[in-house]
């Protein structure tokens, strides 16, 4: 038990100490659940520095390696802790020893339970490669290819602990996916009462832990539950960074919590680095943030953390692997050209939305255009492809649809997708909208545009649980729950059980 | 004719409260008939849960290897991976070595023989990419004799592993240098601390 509850605790630790700088302006909710998908993503570090001067994960490239990432994001946080001065609120030191406890507490009764799933991906590669990784700081060209660099990292680290096989992973990170929707969802609920606000919470979460896809990812060795994580932490940071900012006029100057968007950045990361489909997919909480905050109409600087640790972190990889491995690395899922290539391509967004002035875009930034505009430009694509290889399409999506209705293992859970949809879009209170919803709506609609470019082009499936985008799926299912979360919350507002006052910051 | 849709704030507030109480109620039933779909596990889990099933594995790749996916077909990995682990716990200092016999194949038996519901009972490259340092490919008979294999196990040194591997020695784990060898039908495959070895550190 010695190692699980040793990579429970550091992993939570490294967060803390990554995160310290900003612990006042995220609050002792948002510090506490941002710290283990940080520290999570710090473990790339003990193994970048391991494959650069090839070496074993020992005591110095692990602290070199943990230390490198948290400079790096303190590199970043301190600038927007002082940015966000203002928004300041004491994180508890009691809520330390609490949030520890209750990890080491889940861990130590996951541990004694010793259950995990897995298939041929878990036990023959995540698992399998993490091993050269910890042992002699090797990144074998399959890792590369097919799973990226972030899970056997951390695989590669609870061996150094002593560990074999790192299913302890997988329940940890589905207990902190389940704090993020939990805590979203308080906050979300911070107008309410509290019987309604704790209602909200504990149904929707009872909702989501209580199917079955939940609790197979909570113990399936392999990307999709960090993937959701990341996924959701990226948009809630989002949402967290521009809690009571007004909307600029002149579209410039509305100033957000810089050290939320330090969070979600750092998620995006963390999304880019957990599969190879990573870069495709991490412009649905990318797009999702553009388009809320150029509705906000946010100083430039604001993109600035959004993007650096994205751009940084790609490029950082992609130069350590290509001097490991002494080869500018080709397979046939990524190579190290296009990691570099989706580098540039952040980069080239971020220098726009920096620099050029987004009063020319001023269309763009009224109402709902951005998103609108962004469908529309996607749907026009979505048919030129459909009618480029009908084939294909029309395979991808028999094989996609029959599984998530049928065949995939997810019972009933597609089926009522349309139903929340169309109950959330015809039922609303005029009273109490929360615009954040219609944009993880918006998010929500990016992940199947994605999924239908990448499979698409790239995956056409199979049918049977197995299937790529049958598991990929998973990756949207809390930010569907957020969103029902947020409707939930809309009515409760309507019907009055809002709070008298608001409470003081979280 | 002229319609008007003009209200007071009064009837927009008791709309939005009515519209708010519906909407309760119906996503209310809807959450509660998806949470009815846990009942599932109690009935027929098979059909519930058609994913990988979950496996008491805990933190033991050795033993994770007999739920794998397709072990028949996977045979060689699984083997080569469970040999793998035997030499780590044989050897609990990291920087250990491995002496292998030149042929492999004098590892293991004829398929037919010793596994015959499997194809490939052999050691794969993926027992050299799961040893920490080094393997040292030695010219030896690995075959140990009966009457040595019998001492073992009466001095309760076996330790069994799935895929008939056994780590011999028990608990002690000081061993820089791992020897492996075989038993005579070539069936089972044994990790064995070199101070124990008849073929000592190797030639």
């Amino acid at each position: 038990m010695r190692q699980e509850l040793l990579l429970a605790i550091t992993t939570l630790m490294v967060g803390w100490i990554a995160l310290a700088p900003v612990a006042r302006r995220l609050g002792a909710l948002g510090y506490h659940i941002s710290a283990m998908p940080v520290g999570l993503l710090a473990w790339v570090g003990p193994a970048s520095v391991a494959i650069a001067v090839h070496q074993r994960y020992g005591v110095v490239t692990t602290v070199a390696g943990l230390g490198l990432f948290v400079g790096l994001v303190w590199a970043g946080a301190i600038p927007a802790a002082r940015h966000d001065a203002a928004r300041s609120a004491r994180v508890p030191v009691w809520t330390f020893p609490l949030v520890a406890g209750v990890l080491l507490t889940f861990t130590a009764i996951m541990t004694r339970w010793g259950i995990s799933a897995y298939s041929l991906d878990g036990w023959a590669q995540y698992e399998f490669l993490s091993y050269p990784l910890s042992d002699k700081g090797e990144v074998a060209l399959r890792l590369l290819a097919e799973r990226m660099i972030l899970l056997p990292s951390i695989h590669a680290g609870f061996h150094m602990f002593g560990g074999e096989f790192t299913y302890i992973l997988y329940p940890i990170l589905s207990l902190t996916l389940a704090a993020v929707v939990g805590a979203a969802l308080w906050w979300a609920g911070r107008t309410l009462r509290t019987g309604a606000r704790i209602a909200v919470t504990v149904t929707i979460l009872v909702a989501m832990i209580g199917h079955v896809s939940y609790l197979f990812f909570s113990v399936y060795m392999h990307s999709h539950t960090v993937t959701a994580l990341y996924l959701l932490l990226a948009v809630v940071g989002v949402e967290r960074a521009t809690v009571g900012v007004r909307r600029a006029a002149d579209g410039l100057s509305a100033e957000v919590s810089r050290c939320w968007l330090l969070v979600s950045g750092l998620s995006m990361l963390g999304l880019l680095l957990g599969r190879p489909d990573g870069p495709p997919y991490v412009f649905v909480p990318l797009l999702t943030a553009i388009a809320f905050l150029m509705w906000l109409g946010v100083s430039p600087k604001s993109y600035d953390l959004l993007f650096a640790p994205m751009v940084l972190g790609l490029v950082i990889y992609a130069v350590a692997t290509v001097l490991a491995r002494g080869e500018f690395w080709v397979t046939h899922k990524m190579t190290a050209g296009m990691l570099l290539w989706f580098a540039a391509l952040f980069a080239a967004l971020w220098g726009f939305l920096r620099f050029l002035s987004i009063h020319t875009l001023e269309w763009l930034r009224t109402g709902m255009n951005a998103p609108r505009f962004i469908i529309g430009i996607e749907a026009a694509a979505l048919t030129v492809l459909f009618v480029a290889i009908p084939d294909r399409i029309n395979l991808m999506l028999v094989n996609n649809v029959t599984n998530l209705w049928d065949t995939g293992g997810w019972r009933s859970l597609w089926a009522f997708l349309p139903a929340y949809a169309v109950l959330a879009l015809t039922v609303r209170p005029r009273a109490g909208r929360e615009r954040f919803r219609a944009y993880v709506g918006f998010a929500i609609v990016q992940f199947f545009v994605v999924a239908f470019i990448v499979h698409g082009t790239s995956h056409v499936g199979r049918i049977g649980w197995g299937d790529s985008f049958n598991r990929v799926a998973f990756h949207v299912v809390p930010l569907i729950y957020l969103y029902v979360g947020y409707y939930a919350v809309e009515l409760l507002k309507a019907t009055g059980a809002r709070r008298a006052s608001l409470p003081e910051a979280e | 004719m002229t319609r008007t849709t003009a209200t007071t704030p009064h009837d927009s507030k008791r709309n939005d409260r009515i519209t708010g109480v519906v909407g309760l109620v119906l996503l209310g039933a809807l959450l509660l008939f998806q949470l009815s779909d846990l009942g599932g596990a109690f009935g027929n889990f098979n059909a519930w849960w058609i994913f990988a099933k979950p496996v008491p594995a805990g933190d033991d790749y050795a033993k994770a290897t007999v739920w794998a996916e397709s072990p028949a077909y996977y045979a060689g990995p699984v083997r080569s991976i469970t040999v793998a682990m035997a030499i780590r716990r044989a050897s609990a200092v990291r920087d250990f070595t491995t002496v292998a016999p030149e042929e492999r194949y004098l590892l293991w038996a004829d398929t037919s023989v010793a596994y015959p519901k499997i194809s490939e009972p052999g050691l794969y490259d993926w027992f050299d990419a799961l040893d920490a340092n080094s393997v040292r490919s030695v010219a030896y008979d690995p075959v140990l004799p009966d009457a040595l294999i019998a001492r073992w196990e009466s001095e309760n040194r076996m330790w069994e592993l799935p895929w008939d591997v056994v780590i011999v020695g028990g608990d002690v784990r000081e061993n820089p240098v791992v020897v492996l060898h075989t038993n005579a039908d070539r069936s089972v495959i044994y990790v064995v601390p070199s101070s124990l070895s008849p073929e000592g550190e190797g030639r």
